[in-house]
């Protein structure tokens, strides 16, 4: 019986379950009118002292009408069941199966009774205990079973228990992060950390709770909450080829969470979305979200609701990496095979966030096979990769190691246009997660992150960055209403421009940041109704904003360097959600930051009310180690509500501020790898954001349809520009050369998801405006007279389409469709001849744009057989990328060729770009 | 995938302004400018040469004219001291004065009256004396020649450098005329020096900004500035190249509006274009200064050096240079001697050339183009500094 049960809840298809009988004698008196079948469960469970053993899906729309006083289990099931398709059978122990048969009958069989006599220990088996706080926790795969929770005890106390412990995926032991637990009455729910960690606190007695996660098969636990206790749960894959499988994914939250604008998508979804050379990439992926949007195709930076390119965190494992991007932007940083899944909060960023004003991406990596040793790997054209899991040792450590190369180079060096032999590039990047769980309340977790990047283009001058990143986590449960984590990270980005060419020219130009990061972050949940987040941070910059050296012994390069910087950012963070009401939730946060920047360091002073220029320089004040040159300081609100209008739709409003304390400086439109960072010093105030947003989210059949309109306006102040001709690398007195602007944007976002079904993805529409402007008052000369002018990023409408159709568990197709507005740009209007050329005048700036982008991409995803017995499972993605061929601009520049200038369309693709990749996994 | 599409989808994708799949001509929207604003070229000569300012207004994209001179101005070049000298207006909005001397350690400033009535000036700019260049070398690889400046100023006060430079070439026809038909006298006379049409040379002044800085470096030294390269097969090394080569020493400020001009028209269209912007020039409106002026007024003593590369002897070995004439099917042909005149009308320019008499009665002529040099665009005029 057991293991039909099994079967029966790991795959539910409409099977029979058989039926047996019901313990008799006692009578039961119940009173119903069209309740839900698991009040009848209920009523007679604690009556008749019997178990009842139903699939919960498949009676979640029965409703139940009875009246029984003194009556019999047989005819209180006889009444309750009456014109339904449902069977019922009772054994000797009183166990109780309601099954279902084909085709419905009217009447229940002469012969429904079925006596057997199972061992105790079969019997006693869906009664398993779950320990209490001081025990292991007990590995729960079966969704009809009862879990008592807690000391059991006859009489349930009143008040609330903690319920706390691990989602797990069945097949690796790898931890679900961003699991929903909830339970419907009273409705409460949580969602699990990136630990895979939840802890739930409820009303004493019994309850279902409701897990689901992207990508997994939605499950159900039966607890009996007697006090405080553990319950790991372990999750299935979402088997896709079974009919009866529906996906969800964590479908309600969107309607139901209190947060808004957070976008998550998983690894799965990302790897359907057809790219260029077939790589599945993290950053393309956020890029299909209403809201996002990007310069050009070249750059793997992205703005987020009319934030620029760096006011967003990008956070790889609580690492923070600088530049995610790799070969010109066409592969992001991060490995797709380590990658779990990723979020985006765009609207109400946690206030356990900060440190940028835009958004939040948070990429959260696998933990590794707790099981087995495996791998997976691919083979592309430009690159390859191979990454390495399993235990260490014991079940307690696992680990995950990938790695990624490119061999770019063969073809740059076939192509036949001499220019480019001269040329290289290529990549690497190399990943090692470790988990090590000491015991129930103690693991350790450790990321390490290093890339690699090198180009050449048909010069003397070669480029390369790096990334370095690692940090350690310490998890630490003190109960089940309370953990903590602590955090000590290193994050580290460089780039070196060296020229060797001309001995006497030759040179060296570095530049790096790194940062130091402390953290503890905690979690309480004192009742149900509260959800306490607090924590303090405290990040040490250091940077060496620009180093000129000569390279190689003819060199007469005078060294230059840029004196190093530094600056401490500290914060405190307090945030609580609380359930007003069944129907109102809000959410209400407080980050205080506080930032010193701190000597040593030489910092000049300028002439009150006079533009910033060298010559009004009153004095330089010199500042001697650790000295606090100027600190700021200032509260970041988090505040957000939802209101439910039913179970199916909900408003949600927010607000939030936020503060920056750290600008790239950069005059390119698209990210480029020379651009370098600068702290908030004494001249050069931090970025402030403010963004207030609304939103309407509505479900559809059940769930499996998510529709949601957004609208928000933010206003953007001190974020940084230039002065025309600004030197941004190895400027001394940098604060001369940029321009403080401020900012709004405003925009509304809607979005229809499909997650579940052969049919997937989403289509997105986004209507949205930046506009900035210089007024700064000591800027002398400002950009367009200081009036306000569109963003670099500001691109009024996008659309974007996703979809994905499963053929076969072996066979799928992805459609990528993105359209938007073309860009603003700069256009000359005006020509003149000067020295010896044609010249231009240029415009206000961004008076102008570029034309329309339109791009579809195609993929087929072929998986070989899933036998379990072989060597290597293969897999097959081939593809065409921007299929209509399309010669979408990337930018409109004019050059002086031979004394005549003329005008060109630059597009990165010329033409549709076929792909195909192949992975393994072993 | 196929393996020849690989290196097309990579070059496309690393395009950087040169592939011709990724780079399309572009026509901009009709814009227009809110008036034509004044364009000062030029720069006031310290050295032995005349200073020469060209004046002109800015035009809208769509017109066809290429320059609209600035008529009828009254230009000064005064110094601070007081000293005023005007220069003469040649017309086509050309005004120049020949030779200046300037006070060193004096600063001087253009002064311009339109005729229109607005009043410009420059800032007052010292004048540097470029130091002399120390040589020109060139160097052949396989995509062809390179010519480089070197220079460097002993007293470390040069720092910013600029040059122009006019490159001028001799190039050969096909047939070697000896002989030409004299129409009015019905006779032949011997070509000499003056009408040689053989030989003939040509002249393209520099259009890019050329700048150099040895601001970084611990000396004032240029090493092999690049200055131009000439690919492979051209016909300006198809016997004897000479590039004249001036060099200025620069300010500070004048070196950021060269170079930023520079970079807004002549280094577009790669990956991480920066903004277009436009530096302010020195020169203002009295009454508006918000009037946009373009051009950046320095006074200058330059220096001067001019090479040779003499290639007719193969110097550059492979060269590859393909004649103008090769397709021009260069054959000649004997007429009788009563057909000259029919052949050679005393018209210019004439269908054929005389090239020579046969052994018998009648003329050797061919295509004019392929034995009169001028017809392919240079003069026939040797240059008094040429060897």
């Amino acid at each position: 019986m057991n293991q039909l049960l099994r079967t029966c809840s790991t795959v539910p298809l409409f099977l029979l379950c058989l039926v047996a009988s019901a313990q008799q004698g006692r009578s039961l008196s119940i009173h119903l009118d069209n309740e839900p079948f698991a009040r009848f469960v209920e009523q007679a469970e604690s009556q008749c002292g019997c178990r009842f053993y139903y699939d919960p899906q498949e009676l979640d729309s029965l409703r139940v009408s009875i009246q029984v006083d003194g009556a019999g289990i047989r005819e209180a099931l006889d009444q309750a069941l009456r014109d339904t398709p449902f069977r019922y059978a009772g054994d000797s122990l009183g166990h109780i199966f309601i099954t279902r048969s084909y085709p419905i009958a009217t009447t229940l069989p002469g012969d429904f009774f079925r006596y057997r006599t199972g061992s105790r220990d079969s019997a006693s088996g869906p009664f398993a205990e779950a320990g209490n706080s001081g025990k292991p926790a007990r590995t729960a795969n079966e969704e009809n079973k009862l879990y008592e929770i807690g000391t059991r005890s006859n009489e349930l106390k009143g008040g609330n228990a903690t319920l706390a412990g691990y989602v797990r995926d069945i097949r690796t032991g790898e931890a679900i992060a961003g699991a929903a637990i909830s339970v419907d009455q009273p409705p409460v729910g949580t969602v699990t950390d990136q630990f895979g960690y939840f802890s739930l606190t409820l009303p004493r007695g019994r309850h279902q709770l409701r897990i689901s996660s992207i990508g997994m098969q939605e499950t159900r636990r039966q607890i009996a909450l007697y006090g405080d206790g553990k319950l790991s749960i372990e999750m299935h894959d979402y088997v896709p080829s079974l009919k009866a499988v529906v996906v969800v994914s964590d479908r309600v939250s969107g309607v139901r969470g209190v947060q808004m604008g957070v976008e998550k998508i998983n690894i799965g979804t990302i790897k359907q979305i057809p790219v260029v050379f077939g790589e599945a990439d993290v950053i393309r992926a956020v890029l299909t979200l209403p809201g996002v949007t990007t310069v050009g195709e070249a750059s793997t930076g992205f703005n987020v609701r009319g934030g620029s390119t760096d006011q967003n965190l990008i956070l790889f494992n609580d690492a923070t990496i600088y530049n995610p991007s790799h070969l010109f932007g066409f592969f992001s940083s991060f490995n797709p095979d380590v990658i779990s899944d990723i979020e985006l909060y765009k609207s109400s960023i946690p206030e356990k966030y900060g440190g940028r004003i835009s958004s939040v991406l948070d990429v959260t990596t696998r933990s590794g096979n707790k099981k087995k040793f495996s791998g997976v790997g691919g083979i592309g054209p430009l690159t390859s990769k191979l990454t390495l899991e399993g235990p260490l040792g014991s079940d307690k450590t696992t680990f995950i190691l990938g790695a990624r190369t490119t061999y770019s180079d063969w073809i740059l060096k076939n192509i036949k246009n001499q220019a480019y032999r001269h040329s290289s590039a290529g990549f690497s990047d190399l990943d090692l997660h470790l988990t090590h769980e000491f015991n129930g309340k103690n693991t350790l977790y450790f990321t390490a992150y290093a890339s690699n990047d090198r180009f050449r283009l048909n010069s003397d001058t070669s480029y390369r960055y790096v990334n370095r990143n690692t940090n350690l986590k310490w998890k630490h449960i003190f109960n089940n209403k309370l953990y903590g984590v602590l955090l000590g990270g290193y994050d580290y980005y460089r780039y070196r421009v060296a020229s060797e060419n001309n001995g006497l020219n030759a040179y060296q130009l570095s530049f790096d940041i790194s940062q130091v990061n402390l953290r503890a972050d905690f979690t309480y949940t004192p009742s149900p109704r509260h959800n306490l987040d607090f924590g303090i941070q405290s990040t040490l910059y250091k940077l060496h904003p620009g180093s000129y050296q000569p390279n190689g012994p003819q060199s007469l390069v005078s060294p230059d360097v840029v004196r190093a910087e530094q600056g401490l950012e500290n914060a405190l963070y307090l945030g609580d959600r609380l359930d007003l009401s069944q129907r109102f939730s809000v959410t209400g946060g407080l980050r205080y930051s506080l930032f010193g920047y701190l000597g040593p360091q030489a910092v000049n002073r300028y002439a009150p009310g006079l533009p910033r220029t060298e010559f009004n320089v009153v004095d330089t004040a010199y500042y001697g180690s650790g000295h606090f040159i100027k600190t700021y300081q200032g509260p970041e609100i988090r505040l957000s509500g939802r209101y439910s209008l039913s179970g199916s739709s909900s408003v949600k409003l927010s607000f939030n501020t936020l503060r920056q304390y750290i600008h790239m400086l950069s005059n390119t439109t698209a990210i480029s790898p020379t651009d370098i960072w600068k702290l908030s010093d004494p001249n050069i105030h931090p970025q402030a954001g403010q963004q207030v947003s609304l939103g309407y989210y509505q479900n559809f059949r059940s769930n499996s349809i998510e529709t949601s309109v957004e609208v928000y306006y933010k206003t953007l102040q001190h974020y940084l520009d230039y002065k025309s001709g600004a030197q941004l690398v190895l400027n001394h007195h940098i604060e001369t050369d940029v321009i403080n602007t401020s900012g709004y944007a405003y925009g509304v976002e809607l979005m229809v998801k499909k997650k579940s079904g052969k049919l997937n993805g989403w289509v997105s529409y986004a209507y949205s405006r930046t506009l900035v402007k210089q007024d700064d008052p000591i800027a002398g000369e400002l950009i367009n007279g200081g009036k306000y002018y569109p963003a670099n990023f500001d691109k009024p409408h996008v659309a974007n389409l996703v979809g994905n159709y499963r053929f076969s568990h072996r066979f799928s197709i992805s459609l990528d469709m993105t359209y938007s507005t073309g860009r603003p740009i700069t256009l000359p209007i005006a020509v003149y001849y000067l020295a010896g050329s044609q010249r231009l005048y240029y415009s206000d700036r961004n008076q102008f744009r570029i034309p329309d982008y339109f791009r579809t991409d195609f993929s087929m995803n072929i998986d070989g057989n899933h036998k379990v017995k072989k060597l290597t499972h293969n897999a097959w993605s081939l593809g065409v990328y921007n299929i209509t061929g399309r010669r979408n601009p990337y930018s409109v520049y004019f050059v002086e060729e031979n004394g005549v200038v003329h005008g060109y369309k630059l597009s990165i693709f010329g033409s549709a770009i076929p792909f195909i990749t192949y992975n393994f996994r072993f | 995938m196929k393996r020849t599409s690989l290196p097309l989808l990579l070059v496309c994708m690393l395009s950087l302004a040169t592939w011709p799949a990724c780079k399309q001509p572009y026509l901009p929207p009709v814009t227009k400018a809110k008036g034509n604003f004044l364009v000062v070229d030029g720069f006031i000569n310290g050295g032995t040469d005349s200073t020469v300012f060209l004046l002109s207004r800015t035009r809208n994209l769509s017109d066809s004219i290429l320059l609209q001179p600035e008529l009828r101005a009254t230009v000064y070049v005064e110094s601070a001291g007081g000293l005023t000298y005007q220069l003469s207006d040649f017309g086509n909005g050309r005004y120049a004065i020949p030779r200046l001397t300037l006070q060193p350690g004096e600063t001087y400033r253009l002064h311009i009256l339109t005729a229109g009535g607005e009043e410009y000036t420059s800032g007052y700019v010292p004048v540097k004396a470029a130091p002399p260049i120390d040589s020109l070398s060139w160097r052949a690889d396989s995509l062809g020649v390179t010519v480089s400046v070197n220079t460097h100023d002993p007293a470390n006060s040069s720092r910013y450098y600029r040059w122009q430079y006019d490159e001028t070439w001799e190039y050969r026809s096909s047939y070697q005329s000896f002989f030409d038909w004299d129409w009015q006298n019905q006779q032949l006379v011997l070509r000499d020096s003056s009408n040689q049409v053989y030989s003939c040379w040509r002249s393209q002044a520099s259009t890019d900004i050329l700048l150099g800085s040895s601001a970084k470096l611990s000396q004032d030294v240029i090493r092999g500035y690049r200055l131009t390269s000439v690919p492979r097969g051209s016909e300006k090394l198809s016997y004897i190249y000479s590039l004249h080569v001036r060099q200025y020493a620069l300010t500070q400020e004048a070196f950021s509006y060269w170079d930023n001009l520079r970079k807004n028209t002549e280094q577009r269209g790669s990956l991480y274009d920066p903004q277009p912007s436009q530096v302010p020039s020195n020169l203002h409106n009295l009454r508006d200064s918000t009037e946009p002026v373009f051009g950046f007024v320095s006074a200058c003593i330059t220096s001067e050096a001019r090479l040779f590369i003499d290639n007719h002897n193969g110097l550059v070995p492979h060269w590859g240079y393909v004649p103008y004439y090769a397709d021009y099917g260069c054959d000649n042909r004997t007429i009788p001697p009563d057909s000259i005149n029919y052949f050679i009308p005393g018209t210019y320019p004439p269908q054929y050339t005389l090239v020579g008499t046969p052994t018998g009665p009648g003329y050797i002529i061919t295509p004019a183009r392929c034995a009169d040099c001028r017809l392919h665009g240079g003069t026939n005029q040797k240059p008094d500094y040429w060897p």
